[in-house]
């Protein structure tokens, strides 16, 4: 996608627009200036993005969707805050803010941005003409902001990786599985949260607080039935129906990063970000998130570049909780195959130490961070099962009993 | 103190019942009235509404051919955001984006 010119960033559709509704209300109505043919007097007060005040702009004729607007993650950016405030003390709290003003606050997501225009992060402009668009586009909206890693993996960018089957296969675009009710912060239906137990339903009211904050959304099983009601002929499917996540086996290597570290610029006193490189990992490791919607007890995770010292100038020792969550996290590549080397054989996982995230790979200033996440004992070979037990590995009852007593970790 | 209960009671039913008339009164009233008022309103715009929209279709038109016509209000941003080339004049020149940060985001 070429980029765009600065003029047809602001070029309206003289045609199409007018005849839209949005483009029946005036100009000014959303965006304030002044009604001067002088461009320099008819910007003074304009609203360069009025959806940045969607009850203003939007309230009126769309409330539903305003109303969670606030508790929506796009919004608020608490997946964020849940982080920072979970890693630092409350006396540091200012400090975060300041930091947070200047580096994280340009990722969050106007109505706009998804809408009408391109995000300001990859410099605005319109999409098509101002006219509003009920479908977000893929490239030009969504992975404007999720391109480095969800992007590039989804479409296949990287060299030598395969985009995912959803796309080759599939040709699905994000909204296929993100609905607008879920990018709208609220959820596609009632059964993807009122299906769980009395504790789980006391906390519905609560919005989430970070990207894997209750029901998965959307869920591999919504889609492919068959598997969850493990009514399929894949002995994998049978054996690893609900302790493994769906990407344990059916994802490939993906991008984990190294060491983030924010400051202000000296030359141009714009803030920026460096980050120590980035490289391709995939990395089976325990469920930090285990609960009612995630009952895996092994996922895929990745590594996430907090460092101790990333704030490090804007304060000294921001993360003096630096432990308090695992460094390897939880995560959902989007790159899924049919196929993987792990779908090869059993012992394409059982006995093979290099997928799990074992002591050896955690940086030591990061040991104590992620011992949540380590895999102390990993599966052995199934030749080794089967030896040890002398009956055969699909009398599933037994080999549960057993494997989970030498599993047992000091 | 027995009588004076009751007359109490019957005071307070019936201007209850006054209220309630009253109030079904002007209800009806103002329904009728709004309604009357918003009929009145939409007719009212329709005219300036669609002089607004031919003038923006065709900006260049309406006063020249039809001097009749009472000058539309000029909507400068959509005269302006509609014109490629005036666009391209006005345009600053884009700033030079100084990308320093490294690594994936
Ligand atoms: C219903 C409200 C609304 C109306 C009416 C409206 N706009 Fe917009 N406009 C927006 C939104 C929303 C955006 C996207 C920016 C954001 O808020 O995220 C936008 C973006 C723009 C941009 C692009 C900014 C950039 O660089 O990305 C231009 C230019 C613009 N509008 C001009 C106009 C003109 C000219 C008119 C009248 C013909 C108009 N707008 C009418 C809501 C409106
Ligand atoms: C004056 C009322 C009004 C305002 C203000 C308004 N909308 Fe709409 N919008 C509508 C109506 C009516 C529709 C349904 C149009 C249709 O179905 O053709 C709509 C449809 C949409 C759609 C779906 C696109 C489509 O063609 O169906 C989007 C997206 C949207 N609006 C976003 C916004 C955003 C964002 C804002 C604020 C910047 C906004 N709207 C402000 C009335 C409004
Ligand atoms: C302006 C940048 C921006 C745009 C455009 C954007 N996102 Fe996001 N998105 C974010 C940020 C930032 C977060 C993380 C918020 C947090 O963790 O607090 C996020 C979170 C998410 C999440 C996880 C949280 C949730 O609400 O489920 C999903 C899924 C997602 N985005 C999908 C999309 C899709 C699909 C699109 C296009 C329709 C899109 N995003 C467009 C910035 C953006
Ligand atoms: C992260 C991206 C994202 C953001 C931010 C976003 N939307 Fe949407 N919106 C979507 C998606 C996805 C759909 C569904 C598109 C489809 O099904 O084709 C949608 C659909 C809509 C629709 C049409 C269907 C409906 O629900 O009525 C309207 C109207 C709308 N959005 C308005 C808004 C408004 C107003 C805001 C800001 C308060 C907003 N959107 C913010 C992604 C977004
Ligand atoms: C085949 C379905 C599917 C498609 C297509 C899809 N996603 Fe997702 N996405 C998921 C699933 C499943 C999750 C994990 C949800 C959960 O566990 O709550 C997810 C999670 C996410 C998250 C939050 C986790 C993270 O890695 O940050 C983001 C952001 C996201 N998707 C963005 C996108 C974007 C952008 C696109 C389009 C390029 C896209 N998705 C296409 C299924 C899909
Ligand atoms: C919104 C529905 C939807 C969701 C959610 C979804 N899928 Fe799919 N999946 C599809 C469709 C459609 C195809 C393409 C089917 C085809 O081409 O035969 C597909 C294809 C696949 C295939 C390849 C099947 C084949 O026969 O080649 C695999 C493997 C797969 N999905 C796994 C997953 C996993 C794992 C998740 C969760 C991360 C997931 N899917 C989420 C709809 C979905
Ligand atoms: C222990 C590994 C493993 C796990 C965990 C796993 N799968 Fe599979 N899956 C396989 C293997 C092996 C195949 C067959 C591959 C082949 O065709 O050679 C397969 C095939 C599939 C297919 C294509 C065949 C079909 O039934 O349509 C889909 C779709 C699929 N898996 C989805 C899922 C989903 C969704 C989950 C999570 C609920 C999941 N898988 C969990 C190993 C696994
Ligand atoms: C992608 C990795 C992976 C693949 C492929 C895989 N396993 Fe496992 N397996 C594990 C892990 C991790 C455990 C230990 C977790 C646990 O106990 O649930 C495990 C445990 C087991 C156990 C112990 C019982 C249990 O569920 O705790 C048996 C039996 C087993 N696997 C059989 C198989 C067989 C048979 C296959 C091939 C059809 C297979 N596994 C393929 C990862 C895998």
């Amino acid at each position: 996608m070429a980029p765009l010119e600065p003029w047809e960033k602001v070029l309206v559709d003289g045609e199409l627009f007018p005849e839209e509704v949005h483009g029946q209300v005036a100009c000014a109505d959303c965006h304030a200036g002044q009604n001067t043919p002088d461009k320099f007097e008819a910007h003074v007060g304009l609203i360069e993005n009025p959806s940045e005040n969607p009850v203003e702009s939007c309230g009126e004729c769309h409330p539903d969707v305003v109303a969670t607007h606030d508790s929506n993650l796009h919004s608020n950016l608490e997946g964020y805050w849940t982080v920072l405030d979970a890693r630092s003390v409350p006396e540091d709290h200012e400090a975060l803010d300041g930091m947070f003003a200047n580096h994280c606050n340009s990722c969050h997501a106007t109505c706009g941005e998804c809408h009408v225009s391109q995000p300001n992060l990859v410099g605005g402009g319109l999409i098509e003409g101002h006219l509003f668009n009920e479908t977000p586009s893929m490239t030009r909206n969504c992975t404007a902001c999720h391109g480095s890693r969800v992007g590039n993996e989804y479409l296949g960018k990287h060299e030598d990786l395969r985009p995912d089957v959803h796309f080759s296969q599939g040709r699905m675009s994000c909204v296929d599985c993100h609905s607008g009710h879920q990018m709208h912060g609220a959820p596609d239906d009632c059964q993807s949260c009122h299906t769980g137990p009395e504790a789980q339903l006391a906390q519905l009211e609560a919005p989430p607080d970070h990207r894997y904050d209750g029901a998965q959304l959307p869920s591999c099983e919504s889609c492919h039935m068959t598997v969850a009601m493990q009514d399929d002929d894949i002995e994998m499917h049978q054996q690893h129906g609900g302790d493994l996540s769906c990407q344990v086996c059916h994802s490939v290597a993906y991008t984990s990063c190294d060491g983030c570290h924010v400051q202000i610029s000296e030359t141009t006193g714009n803030p920026y970000y460096a980050t120590d490189g980035s490289y391709f990992t995939f990395i089976i490791g325990k469920n930090a998130l285990e609960s009612y919607d995630r009952p895996y007890e092994y996922v895929t995770l990745r590594h996430v570049p907090v460092a101790h010292d990333s704030f490090a100038y804007y304060g000294e020792d921001l993360l003096k909780n630096y432990d308090a969550l695992p460094t390897w996290v939880y995560t959902t590549p989007h790159n899924i195959q049919r196929n993987t080397p792990q779908t090869e054989s059993c012992d394409a996982c059982h006995g093979n130490a290099d997928l799990f995230l074992t002591a050896d790979k955690v940086y030591p200033e990061e040991l104590q961070a992620n011992l949540s996440v380590i895999v102390n004992t990993i599966p052995p070979p199934i030749a080794e099962i089967t030896s040890t037990l002398s009956i055969s590995p699909t009398t599933t009852i037994t080999t549960t009993t057993v494997i989970t007593t030498t599993e047992e970790s000091p | 103190m027995k009588q004076a209960k009751i007359p109490l009671e019957m005071i307070g039913f019936l201007m209850g019942l006054l209220l309630l008339v009253g109030i079904v009164a002007l209800a009806g009233c103002q329904s009728a009235d709004s309604d009357e008022a918003e009929a009145v309103e939409a007719v009212a715009n329709v005219e300036p509404l669609l002089v607004e929209t031919a003038t923006a279709v065709t900006p260049t038109e309406a006063p020249a051919t039809e001097p009749t016509l009472e000058p539309a209000p000029v909507d400068n941003c959509l005269d302006c955001h509609t014109n490629k080339d005036l666009l391209i004049q006005t345009a600053d020149p884009e700033e030079e984006v100084i990308a320093e940060n490294e690594g994936e985001g």
